[in-house]
């Protein structure tokens, strides 16, 4: 049996009330916020980096290490991302595809390792301003991670 | 920079609203405040632990929930689902944007189940979150409770029932049409149903 009913949507009210902001206000108030915090924020992606790197071993990647990379490489996706470090967020999405829980196929830290030491470069100033090596190299990690969830 | 289909001039007050955010990442939290508090939010909610968000689903009335259901080790979804069953007022009926960074497969029918209101694929841009918010404070679709679903109707448009089935509710009609029980309406029975409307050229 379905029950359907119409719950009072609080925040419809709310948002109707008196004074607040145009919407062209939050706009540029929330990207002057989101610039505020870029440089921290970027901060914390180089030291997750530092974190994947410490991980590997020469022993074979444990379930729970995959875990973590993957865990970590989805924050730097979206991390990244925010801030427009587009290269370096889809080269984190290319390791989430390599070590997602669903892909059995990544048996060594090689493909890891190589997406790591990528993201790692990516944030140098060595390629801050050549957009098509960047590109390129995240080609090259799209080819390893289509070939290991093959 | 403008929002999709709405004047810039348009104003909206955030002021009152509590959010309660939910992210592994404090980063991720940090971002997503700070965009927020760009369009007036200012009382958050910050959660890095599903147990803290359930202490404040039981203590404190909240307006809106955006969460991230990646967790290491504790379900995001599981939280969005106890969330919705907890029959704790409001906020068992409040708006729940779901947002997620790389999206696995097994993860997708989860989502869907869990009761969120939306869902938002990570990176987030201030545009696009603005736009998800007002679009949920302008949600009409009534909330519908089953065995194994709690939360707004996922029937975006009422297109009939699902393929291949005669619908589960009382308003569910079938698709196809029967043969007429009465005569053809005249064409001056029909104008008498029209109202008269003044053009405006």
């Amino acid at each position: 049996m379905v029950k359907t009913f119409h719950p009072e949507n609080r925040l419809a009210k709310l948002i109707k009330l008196p004074g607040g902001v145009t919407l062209a206000d939050a706009m540029v108030r929330a990207n002057r916020n989101l610039a505020s915090v870029r440089e921290s924020c970027l901060a914390g992606v180089d030291d997750k980096i530092g974190e994947m790197e410490a991980m590997i071993s020469d022993a074979p990647p444990a379930r729970a290490e995959l875990a973590s990379v993957y865990r970590l490489a989805n924050e730097i996706f979206a991390e990244a991302g925010a801030f427009a470090q587009n290269e370096l967020s889809a080269a984190a999405h290319s390791l989430c595809e390599l070590t997602s829980p669903d892909n059995a196929g990544v048996r060594g830290w090689e493909p890891v390792r190589v997406h790591i030491a990528s993201m790692r470069l990516l944030r140098s100033p060595a390629l801050a301003e050549d957009e098509r090596q960047r590109q390129a190299l995240v080609a090259g990690l799209q080819k390893i991670s289509a070939r290991a969830s093959a | 920079m403008s929002v999709r289909g709405l004047s810039s001039s348009e104003r909206i007050n955030l002021e009152k609203a509590h959010i309660l955010l939910l992210d592994a990442s404090a980063h991720g939290l940090e971002i997503m405040v700070q965009i927020m508090t760009g369009f007036g939010m200012r009382n958050f909610y910050r959660c890095q632990k599903v147990e803290e968000a359930q202490t404040i689903v039981r203590a404190k009335p909240v307006d809106l929930f955006i969460v991230d259901p990646n967790f290491g080790d504790a379900d995001g979804y599981e939280f969005l689902k106890w969330l919705r069953r907890s029959g704790i007022e409001p906020n068992c009926h409040a708006p729940i944007i779901l947002v997620s960074g790389h999206a696995q497969i097994s993860n997708v029918r989860k989502a869907r189940d869990t009761g969120a209101n939306f869902f938002m694929v990570k990176p987030l841009t201030a545009g696009a979150l603005l736009e998800r918010v007002l679009w949920l404070a302008r949600d009409k679709r009534p909330f519908v409770e089953l065995d194994h679903y709690v939360g707004p109707d996922r029937r975006f448009k009422m297109q009939g029932p699902p393929a291949g089935s005669d619908g589960r509710r009382k308003n569910d009609l079938p698709l196809d049409i029967g043969d007429a029980s009465e005569p053809n309406m005249s064409q001056f029975e029909i104008d008498g149903l029209l109202k008269p409307q003044k053009a405006v050229l």
